[in-house]
């Protein structure tokens, strides 16, 4: 006979990780949208006596052409360094160095090289990222000794190209997690697909484009939503290197949130735009697992 | 011999020229397009090493120079950088970085384990849903409840406490470690349970004696995952701490860079930057170099195969 694991587990073992999950995961964005409908403020009569305001902070935002600056950034920096930068550069890498590719042997030692670093480069703590790229895009840093050995001139990379930088920082910081899962998928592809298409006389890219990248569709797609949502809510970096400027160029709707609340204190519309991205965050989080659930 | 038999008899191999002369052309394309392909693949790999590479020189470098500034220069080495991380305010940076990170890692265990435990053998009811919503929660990056968070732990009085930062971080850790766990203890045979159950053992028990030893992997996975969590956070602690005797690692390599950012670059000590970087990366390269093989393997059983 088999006896039911009922007296197995009491229930209550489950409240102190819920209960701690409930209050600094949950909690903060259900406070999030309380909050946000007051005019709370660090300083100043307003964190005194704060007083309910409804939808005014929301209408507010609505109107303030530095929130949809914001926005507009925060679109780019996601363009460019998850869809294009982590995306694709995690695919290249994935495909020139996996291991079933029958090219010659001693291409290997370079794309081990190559896979290395950039896991080095992926485990980095986020403000080491941020001192090593400023250090390299300063005036006086390697980018522009490199630079000049072709002969151009130096430049004021974190200024003159601030959304660049940033961008370009970031792919650096996040592609080793894009390589690594896109290997993975490579080698799940059975091998005499492959094959079968090069005895057929199929070229490199064409067995690419025809075999390789639709059998790849799934985890392409579920890693475009993935990474979409952690660059969406990259903050850490871009406040090290530009810190939203120069001015407002490189302010992540992330950052713009952090600058009203801790430099202008005002923490209820700063709020206002918290929830602004926890709703689009949630958003990208159930596309995330419905591509998940359909490609299943 | 059979008259029938001939012809099969007088059957001989076709006439075949060592080298088919249609196909020549073909079969230079082919060895000239390998190379081109070789070739280009090389320069490709050179160019994306150097990417990654050219970042790190400055820091490697200057870690093991007498006063570097941020000019890369390869002379002047010394390891004389590191000894003095032991001295002044870095000791206290990394004493309080392992206070966060040893106690992020131990409320995730002491709380995630017991509660993985009715997730991986219980029903009950709303079980699908709140594994879900711990999935969920799972993507919402920490930027979106930056604030709500500082609120809240301002009310409750975390403002400057270790313990606060290590809260919040275990909390983020949780949901992550109970859908390990449960994986990890579905997989232990449950007849080693039903046993205890017979010889009348309490339930505290059987998670003790019988599933601990027996889940230590997934607990290394996951106590190392919610360790250099804890190790590199830098968000948790900018809210939380404001006292620079209680800033961890990555709050003082921030503060160092924003000082050299605004005052130029006189005020910061370089080689000691660089050299406590290099020490603070070493944590999670080191527990990726552990885990690197159950990573990939999780990620084709996880994110491939679904």
């Amino acid at each position: 006979m088999r006896f039911t694991p009922r007296a197995g587990a009491p229930h209550w073992w489950l409240f102190p990780a819920l209960g701690l999950w409930g209050l600094f995961m949950v909690g903060p964005g259900l406070w999030g949208v309380l909050i946000s409908m007051t005019n709370v403020a660090l300083t100043g009569p307003e964190a005194r006596a704060p007083r309910f305001v409804g939808l005014e902070n929301y209408l507010r935002l609505l109107q303030d052409p530095l929130f949809y600056n914001a926005v507009r950034n925060s679109f780019l920096f996601v363009l460019g360094s998850a869809i294009l930068g982590q995306c694709g550069l995690g695919l290249l890498l994935a495909v020139l160095t996996s291991e079933r590719r029958r090219i010659w042997p001693w291409i290997r030692p370079g794309g081990r090289l190559a896979t290395t670093l950039c896991y080095l480069s992926w485990i980095t703590p986020e403000t080491v990222v941020g001192l090593s790229w400023i250090s390299f895009l300063s005036y006086e840093g390697v980018l522009n000794q490199l630079v000049g050995v072709f002969g151009m001139p130096p430049r004021y990379w974190l200024v003159q190209h601030a959304m660049l930088a940033i961008i370009a920082a970031n792919i650096w910081w996040g592609t080793g997690w894009s390589m690594m899962l896109f290997k993975a998928a490579l080698e799940s592809i059975p091998r005499e697909v492959e094959e079968a298409a090069e005895v057929d006389g199929a070229s490199g890219w064409s067995r690419f484009r025809h075999i390789t990248l639709p059998l790849l569709r799934g985890p392409l797609l579920a890693n475009l939503t993935l990474i979409t949502i952690w660059t969406y809510g990259v903050f850490g970096l871009p406040l090290m290197l530009t810190g939203g400027g120069p001015v407002h160029r490189t302010e992540l709707m992330t950052i713009y949130a952090y600058l009203i609340g801790f430099r202008f204190f005002k923490l209820g519309y700063g709020m206002a735009v918290s929830v602004g991205i926890l709703i689009i965050t949630l958003g990208l989080a159930l596309v995330y697992y419905r591509t998940l659930s359909r490609e299943r | 011999m059979d008259e029938r038999l001939s012809p099969y008899l007088e059957v001989s191999p076709p006439a075949r020229p060592l080298v088919r002369a249609d196909l020549l052309p073909w079969a230079r394309r082919a060895i000239w397009g390998r190379w081109a392909e070789v070739v280009l693949n090389y320069l490709a790999l050179a160019t994306i090493a150097a990417y990654f590479l050219a970042p790190m020189v400055w820091l490697v470098t200057s870690a093991f120079r007498a006063n570097p500034s941020v000019y890369v220069a390869f002379e002047g080495w010394t390891l004389a950088n590191f000894p003095r991380l032991l001295k002044e305010e870095t000791f206290l940076w990394i004493r309080n970085s392992l206070i966060i990170a040893l106690g992020t890692t131990a409320m995730t265990l002491l709380t995630a384990f017991p509660a993985a435990y009715p997730f991986a053998r219980l029903e009950f009811r709303g079980k699908a849903t709140l594994l879900f919503a711990l999935a969920l929660s799972m993507t919402i990056p920490f930027s979106a409840v930056l604030l709500p968070t500082y609120s809240l732990a301002r009310l409750l009085g975390l403002q400057n406490s270790l313990l606060g930062v290590a809260l919040i971080l275990a909390a983020r850790q949780i949901p992550m470690a109970i859908w390990v766990l449960k994986e990890f203890i579905r997989a232990i045979p449950i007849d080693l349970e039903e046993a205890a159950w017979v010889d009348g053992a309490s339930p505290g028990a059987v998670l003790l004696r019988i599933l601990l030893p027996l889940s230590g992997p997934g607990l290394a996975v996951v106590g190392l995952m919610a360790f250099v969590g804890g190790w590199g956070d830098f968000a948790t602690s900018l809210i939380l701490l404001s006292r620079e005797e209680l800033f961890p690692i990555s709050m003082g390599i921030y503060k160092a860079s924003i000082e050299a950012t605004s005052w130029g670059y006189v005020t910061v000590d370089y080689g000691v930057m660089a050299a406590i970087s290099l020490l603070y990366m070493a944590f999670p390269a080191l527990a990726f170099l552990l885990t690197h093989r159950y990573l990939v393997a999780g990620m084709v059983i996880g994110a491939v195969r679904e």
